[in-house]
């Protein structure tokens, strides 16, 4: 290869990993190195294909607003699987699995950052995201491979799973091209954060024998429960008319449905497995609740 | 809607379920290459596990930190003020 051929390449990948919003980065000599880190799993986003010229202002608002929040939740996510990785440190975890956790948590970065971008175009602001501190349950009490096996069921089995649920069914809906790509982008790596967690928890199994069993089917009521909040959480004012489904969006009535399938086809299915009993879950998150909204 | 939902699940139970927690085979690390540093001979302590499965004690267990707080892997983890466990995860979707 020719240097000049080295360099044509360069040009090209270059231009196709421009910051997905720049102005939220530091303006420090770490700009460089953090596009270095982003792109190395980066799907390019062609984001002058977007739709959101034929939306109204109601629309662009509801849209807006939602893709506020996704950004807070993303950008927490971070600080979730930073926590979940001094969790898999104190109960020893292997090297593979420290390092999906780590680079999970870099993953969430860029979500946050293509989160930003998206309020930008529906809202026409930059906003940044809230600071905080991902709430993870800590019981210093437990041995700590049952402490970890715990948290990595409520990060990665059960809302890095639903939420790979969740991405699956809402861009097979989703039209604007942007808006697909985004969400694109968020379910590759989401698969991976989600099957982390059902490694991690067959390693953890294996080696922590019924004790380990025990303590995950604890953990399966809460980590259920704790995804169902989000579900059932209030949303933002505005119709979700079928333009703003086609930019991906769904209905809180149409979560609870995916969420009562993903409970009852994947998660339940997939604990019970490895030997974890789930109780009374198909009855809680069955089609009472599934259609309570 | 529930033509989608239905596709959704059955790949996400393939890709990362079934995929992740290995739920084909009978064990996991079963390729396992044979380690390339020698194994310790004090056996004393050994609670009976075989080097495929290594002792589950808590490895926080017997003060290991020599009474130093600072140097504490075991002390107090960093936390949110919810215990809810409902936020920072997942993902918000409308």
């Amino acid at each position: 290869m020719t240097a000049t051929h080295v360099t044509a390449v360069d040009d090209v990948r270059e231009d196709l990993f421009d910051p997905v919003s720049a102005w939220w980065l530091s303006g420090t000599p770490l700009e460089a190195e953090h596009q270095r880190l982003m792109r190395r799993r980066n799907v390019p986003i062609p984001w002058e294909l977007s739709t959101v010229g034929e939306l109204s202002p109601a629309e662009r608002s509801r849209l807006a607003e939602t893709w506020t929040r996704r950004s807070a939740a993303e950008y927490l996510a971070v600080s979730t699987f930073a926590v979940l990785a001094i969790d898999l440190v104190a109960a020893g975890a292997p090297a593979d699995v420290l390092s999906l956790c780590m680079r999970a948590g870099i993953d969430e970065v860029r979500h946050a950052e293509l989160c930003l971008r998206m309020i930008e175009i529906y809202g026409g602001k930059q906003v940044m995201p809230p600071p905080g501190m991902s709430s993870l349950p800590d019981d210093p009490e437990r041995p700590k491979l049952h402490q970890a096996l715990a948290n990595t069921m409520l990060v990665s089995c059960v809302s890095e799973t639903y939420a790979t649920t969740v991405l699956t069914a809402t861009r097979d809906l989703t039209t604007d091209p942007v808006a697909h790509a985004v969400l694109t982008s968020i379910y590759s790596d989401e698969v991976m954060h989600a099957r982390l967690g059902w490694s991690y928890l067959r390693y953890g199994l294996e080696r922590g024998g019924q004790g380990a069993i025990d303590a995950a089917a604890a953990m399966v009521p809460i980590a259920l429960r704790g995804v169902a909040n989000v579900v059932e959480r209030e949303r933002p004012v505005g119709e979700v008319t079928e333009k703003v489904r086609g930019h991906g969006l769904m209905t809180p009535a149409e979560e609870r449905i995916i969420y009562s399938s993903c409970v009852r086809e994947v998660l339940v299915p997939g604990f019970e497995a490895l030997g974890i009993p789930c109780g009374s879950a198909l009855d809680d998150y069955g089609e009472a609740w599934a259609h309570a909204a | 809607m529930f033509a989608a939902m239905n596709g959704a699940t059955k790949t996400i139970w393939k890709t990362v379920v079934f995929a992740g927690a290995m739920l084909g085979t009978a064990a996991c690390g079963g390729k396992k290459a044979e380690p390339t540093t020698p194994a310790a001979t004090d056996t004393s302590g050994d609670s009976g596990n075989t080097a495929d499965t290594p002792d589950t004690a808590d490895p926080c267990a017997g003060d290991p930190c020599g009474g130093d707080p600072c140097a504490d892997p075991c002390g107090g983890r960093p936390r949110g003020v919810s215990d809810e466990g409902d936020t920072g995860r997942g993902f918000i979707l409308s």
